[in-house]
């Protein structure tokens, strides 16, 4: 199992990981002006950049700063921000781990949620509870996260106040203090993550459904809730698990917008603000966080395929 | 009919339309149907495609596409009513009366389920003798072993992918006996099986139907299989039917002429020469109640070119897709002759390379070994790029599915013209090319979806010939027709063969085709030739085991259908063993040393040779049948 | 089949092609969703082209004397904290998404589709090397690789398109490879190499004719993804400059006085979500008049 289906993919996932590091890095070299300008301000002078940029290692060519880099990454040191001047590591990792929780709520919720209204879409195509989850999953695909958000805020904290519009407890915050402001943010995230769900669901339920062995199954005159359970589900969830992978990828390193507007302090949050302030050393760990969440996403998607799907468990000649 | 007779009959149709809607049109699939079966008979549906018998066939179980409806008539079976069965009803029907077993069993069965899932779920509810796990383990044993499903306990905690086309059917086959079912429904059993795998599938049925004696329906274009299998007969064209009777009596006396073209387009092993093609215009005619004269009614026999020179010289061909250092090569040590307008025949069933061998020759593949010679002067380069241009214009190809060899984007005359200008080829025009395929020069401006497949697959043919070639790869050109299209495209390969000089290799699995069509034969088994000869001679007297095993298991019209072949015989193995014979597996005369020393090649004629360790007296017809009974 | 019907089935190549646009554009009038799709998209394109014709007022002009105004009078959906007009703000507001998102997409459209063909044609490590450089760049969180490419060239239009190229043309081409590498097999491909033809006339007289369908109603999908991306970057402050009138950037600057002046925010929220819908539906439509499954060209 191991040999043939993990390690071949696993060492394609770490040269992807690499690669989108190099890529990230590379860009933020073309930025005018270095770190050391970017600490000191614009009236240091030239001495006194020099002498930091041979502390911060600038004076080296990039290859071997990004070499030096990669050495240092591998063994968890990740360097010191550039704006707080404190190691990155911790950082970054507590804006993972409220991110985590806020996807945590999401998917658990959320994702079950649309697994099961996309089946019954599909189940129901073309009649009423179809057209129903439909338009939502459409209106889910279309409208931006910042409108979601700012439309929930009007409703339910600004006409109706049941919970806060922002996270007051700011940067520090403990999960504790963020739960009673979380419903909002989840809630924008599940409406946006679910539309995708639901429609790929469906479209995968219809397929199933018009397939052969579920014609047989029928002709067989087994019941329906015998039918959909064990003929059509095993078949239709395959094609949705990479949906889901890529959902929870996005989940991890991707929700700025939600984030910014509830000022959740998370990966999103602390995005914006390394890449205003150009920190790069944030910037980087923050990509080798999503590029390993990307990867690590698609390859569970892949590995719940091989064990749920029979051919990739079984293959044809090994008795 | 009454109420009361209609319950002593298995299926009782009555003045059947079904039917569809196109815009507010009403389009009728099936017309004014009327059939009868009684417990026990087994009835043959056969007609060509778009005749309504996998239609009528669904009826029986109460399934119409969604589109469709029932626009007249009754249709009973096992006595009831089944477009009134609604809900609970309908599943009881379906689980108890009447069961399907589907055309591909590799599609209907669902991926997901073990085997013993599968069948557990088709047993009645009701049925005692299935009420514990162990029991319906040990009935589902039982039922793999009532279809010869080799190993059948070790098959339970399998998945449908993990068993071979045939296996799968026969799983298909089980599945649909688990309810013991008044009536069995077969849409297409052993159609895309292999003749052997056929053969043993029909004989495994034949058995079945005589231990359960239930009836049956069998959906078939192949009246062959409809003759060996079937009681009674009905023949379907456009949605009615036009003749039926019991089988005997259709078959030898027909009175429609539609049933009269099908059975003389057949071709037959036993019979030399391409049989008349079915004529529409006097079929039609003879439903207004006119009579027209037939265009060709005779059996048309194609002679041999005598002591043209060659245009393709294959010489020691080893391919290998084998990336490990051990396995042995898929084709090997192929040699080859193609003449000026000879029809060469390569014939093996599936995984037998001789597609492989087709893209070698037309330099989409590379190969290990081997010497390719083109007229007899120019060495082949491996692959096309290396070709020079003159050598890709004088081999060109046709492929087996005529919708996926034509670019549906491109007109006829886009796709016709194009070998003309790549190659320059002046004095020729596209509608010179399509007249030399018989099709006027207005259909230039169609695109492929406008056109029927017989004249997709004559464009497809007007495009290599176009290029002038002097070799034509046909691959499989005429499995996908309807046996009434077939005929008339052999005559128009013969016809170009003969006027344009062409040397033709054609590679197929249809023994009939082969018999009516090729000047010599190349009888290949999992990539290594096993016998070759003129056509005459392959069809002789003396064959090579599997040659012979090939010709049995053909079923044709008016045989007497006692031959099958023995359990185990119609599993092709994986790939080729690494030394001895590659037939050895299934070699009825297999000896010792047919397993550790490759079979010499034994000269019968100066023509005629066969790859085989055993003395050419135990490969003739007559001593051959003992020396199978003695294994 | 008889003379009759040969003689009025005289079809020409070019008039073949525009049959089959009609008969596309029939499927999609019948169906009443993708009517309103195309409908939508066409009449925001109007309304962005007509803005300077239609709008009361000036959209970037600030106005001292009438900020936070509510309907009426001269401002018909009020004013912002500016004093400038919302109304024209909200009409003027999509030439910007509409102008970036139909560039950005268009190319990254091309481009993947090139890039697919070629990975499609040569296969093995070509095709190989493509697809993991392409894969890398999806690994990046797309918001991250669009603040990047900002921050490192500005965010003037050009830096945007160049942006969404990036970070849209590896999904582009992952769905379109999959679309060649299904007619890659096909036997007229076979024929093609037979005779010897090279990349280019097989690529875009074989290969591309028949996925245009796919890279169609790619291009639909992707606009809507592009639309909502260029909103948000917007609306975070790394898209449109102040005070270019956009709908992302309305959103940003109104919605802590949502309590006060509901209308700055609600306008373009409601322009946007239509042009958004609109571009979903009529990709919906396209793609079922077309016969393709939306869902599985998400995949690839």
């Amino acid at each position: 199992m191991f040999t043939r289906f993990v390690a071949p993919r696993l060492g394609w996932a770490i040269a992807t990981i690499v690669l989108s590091t190099v890529l990230v890095f590379s860009a933020m070299q073309a930025l005018p002006g270095d770190a050391a300008t970017q600490i000191l301000g614009q009236n240091a002078t030239p001495e006194a950049v020099a002498t930091l940029r041979r502390q911060l290692g600038l004076d080296q060519a990039p290859v071997a700063r990004f070499v030096t880099w990669l050495g240092h990454a591998l063994t968890g040191n990740f360097g010191t921000s550039l704006v707080s001047g404190q190691a990155v590591g911790p950082e970054v990792g507590r804006a993972l781990l409220n991110t985590s929780f806020l996807a945590g709520v999401t998917i658990l919720v959320g994702f079950s949620l649309a697994m099961v209204l996309g089946l019954v879409a599909g189940l129901f195509r073309d009649r009423w509870p179809d057209a129903l989850i439909s338009t939502v999953a459409l209106v889910g695909m279309s409208v931006p996260e910042f409108i979601v958000a700012t439309l929930l805020v009007l409703a339910f904290s600004i006409t109706i106040p049941l919970f806060p519009a922002v996270v007051v407890a700011g940067q520090n915050a403990t999960i504790g203090q963020l739960l009673p402001s979380m419903p909002l943010p989840a809630l924008s995230l599940m409406f946006v993550a679910a539309a995708y769900i639901i429609r790929m669901m469906r479209t995968s339920v219809i397929d199933v459904m018009e397939s052969d062995f579920v014609h047989t199954a029928r002709l067989k005159g087994i019941t329906t809730g015998r039918l959909v359970i064990r003929h059509v589900v095993p078949s239709a969830v395959l094609p949705t698990l990479n949906v889901v992978a890529m959902n929870i990828a996005w989940l991890i390193g991707g929700v700025v917008v939600v984030e910014s507007i509830f000022n959740y302090p998370g990966m999103g949050s602390l995005m914006i603000r390394s890449v205003q302030s150009r920190d790069l050393p944030t910037i980087l760990l923050i990509t080798v966080i999503g590029a390993v969440t990307f990867v690590a996403c698609n390859l569970l998607a892949d590995l719940a395929a091989t064990f749920l799907n029979p051919r990739l468990r079984y293959p044809r000649n090994s008795k | 009919m009454t109420a009361t007779q209609s319950e002593h009959l298995a299926i009782d149709i009555q003045n059947l339309d079904v039917a569809y809607m196109a815009g507010t049109r009403q389009v009728n699939v099936l017309q004014g149907v009327n059939l009868a079966l009684r417990p026990g008979e087994v009835l043959g549906l056969v007609g060509e495609s778009g005749s309504g018998k996998s239609t009528l066939a669904g009826i029986l179980l109460a399934s119409l596409r969604t589109s469709s409806f029932i626009a007249r008539g009754t249709v009973h079976v096992a006595g009831a009513d089944v477009f009134k069965l609604k809900g609970k009803g309908l599943r009881d029907f379906r689980a108890s009366q009447v069961a399907l077993v589907p055309q591909n069993a590799g599609a209907a069965l669902t991926p997901t389920m073990r085997i013993a899932d599968q069948l557990a779920e088709a047993f009645r509810s009701d049925d005692a003798s299935t009420a514990t796990r162990a029991a319906r383990r040990s009935r589902a044993i039982e039922l793999l072993r009532l279809v010869r499903l080799p190993n059948p306990a070790a098959a339970l905690d399998k998945y449908p992918h993990q068993f071979s086309g045939g296996q799968q059917q026969r799983i298909g086959i089980a599945m649909a006996l688990a309810a013991r079912p008044a009536i069995l429904v077969l849409d297409e059993p052993t159609t895309g099986l292999d003749v052997v795998t056929q053969a043993a599938i029909l004989d495994t049925l034949s058995r079945l139907h005589a231990e359960l004696g239930m009836a049956m329906v069998l959906v078939s274009h192949d009246l062959g299989v409809i003759d060996k299998m079937c009681t009674h007969v009905a023949v379907l064209r456009q949605g009615k039917v036009v003749e039926s009777g019991p089988t005997k009596d259709v078959l030898a006396h027909p009175s429609h002429p539609y049933t009269r073209g099908l059975l003389a387009s057949v071709p037959r092993i036993n019979a030399p020469g391409i049989p008349p093609s079915l004529d529409d215009a006097v079929i039609d005619a003879y439903e207004r109640g006119e009579t027209l004269p037939a265009a060709e009614s005779a059996v048309y026999e194609r002679t041999a070119p005598v002591g043209t020179p060659p245009v393709l010289t294959v010489r020691g061909l080893t391919v290998d897709y084998n990336r490990k250092p051990h396995g042995a090569p898929t084709v090997l040590d192929v040699d080859l002759d193609v003449h000026a307008g000879e029809i060469v025949a390569l014939v093996g069933e599936s995984g037998s390379g001789k597609s492989t061998i087709a893209n070698v020759i037309a330099g989409l593949q590379g190969t290990k070994a081997g010497v390719l010679t083109l007229d007899g002067e120019t060495e082949l380069a491996a692959t096309v790029p290396r070709r020079a241009k003159a050598v890709r214009r004088a081999i060109q190809i046709i492929f087996q599915n005529a919708d996926t060899s034509l670019n549906p984007r491109q007109t006829v005359r886009d796709a016709v013209n194009r070998p003309l200008r790549l190659f320059g080829i002046r004095g020729s025009s596209v509608e010179a090319a399509l007249a030399d395929v018989d099709l006027p020069g207005s259909f230039a401006q169609r695109l492929p979806g406008q056109l029927s497949g017989g004249q997709r697959q004559r464009v497809g043919i007007a495009r290599a010939v176009a290029a002038g070639p002097s070799l034509v790869l046909a691959d499989e050109i005429v499995s996908a027709l309807d046996v009434s299209v077939q005929s008339s495209i052999l005559r128009l390969m013969d016809r170009l063969a003969r006027e344009k000089d062409l040397g033709f290799l054609f590679i197929t699995h249809d023994l009939a085709v082969v018999r009516a069509i090729a000047d010599r034969v190349v009888v290949l088994y999992l990539g290594r030739i096993v016998e070759e000869g003129t056509v005459d001679e392959i069809f002789g007297s003396i064959s090579h085991p599997y040659t012979r095993l090939l010709l049995d298991a053909v079923i044709e019209l008016g045989d007497d259908h006692a031959s099958a072949p023995a359990p185990g015989q119609d599993e092709v193995p994986d790939g080729p063993p690494e030394q001895g014979c590659p037939f050895a597996s299934r070699c009825p005369l297999v000896m010792d040393v047919c397993r550790t020393v490759r079979p010499p090649v034994v000269p019968v004629s100066a023509t005629h040779s066969i790859r085989c360790h055993a003395p050419l007296n135990n490969l003739r017809l007559d001593l051959a049948e003992s020396a199978t009974g003695l294994v | 089949m008889t003379s009759a019907t040969i003689s009025t089935e005289t079809v020409q190549g070019t008039t073949g092609m525009i049959r089959s646009l009609i008969r596309v554009m029939r499927s999609i009038l019948r169906s009443k969703s993708a009517t309103l799709g195309f409908v939508l998209v066409i009449l925001h394109v109007l309304l962005a082209v007509l803005a300077p014709l239609i709008a009361p007022g000036n959209p970037v002009k600030n106005n001292p004397a009438a900020v936070l105004q509510l309907p009426g009078g001269p401002f018909p959906l009020g004013t912002d904290t500016l004093g400038r007009d919302i109304l024209s703000r909200t009409l003027y507001g999509g030439q910007y998404a509409l102008a970036v998102s139909f560039t950005a997409t268009a190319l990254a459209v091309l481009l993947g589709t090139i890039i697919a063909g070629l990975a499609a044609y040569y296969g093995g490590w070509v095709d190989q090397l493509i697809t993991r450089v392409l894969d890398s760049i999806l690994a990046v969180p797309a918001i991250l690789a669009m603040l990047v490419v900002v921050t490192v060239f500005g965010s003037g239009p050009w830096v945007i398109v160049l942006a969404v190229v990036i970070v849209y043309t590896g999904g582009v081409t992952r769905v379109v490879r999959a679309a060649a590498m299904d007619v890659m097999p096909k036997d007229f491909i076979t024929a093609a190499r037979a005779r010897g033809e090279g990349v280019v006339y097989i690529l875009s007289r074989e290969v591309f004719p028949n996925i245009l369908d796919v890279v169609l109603v790619e291009f639909a999908m992707r606009a809507s993804w592009v639309v909502l991306l260029v909103s948000s970057l917007s609306f975070l402050g790394f898209g449109a400059n102040p005070p270019t009138p956009d709908w992302g950037l309305m959103v940003a600057e109104n919605r802590s006085l949502m309590a006060v002046v509901p209308l700055a925010t609600l306008a373009p929220i409601v322009f946007l979500a239509t042009l958004i819908v609109g571009l979903n539906l009529a990709a919906d439509g396209l793609a079922k008049s077309l016969g393709i499954d939306r869902m599985k060209e998400i995949l690839g």
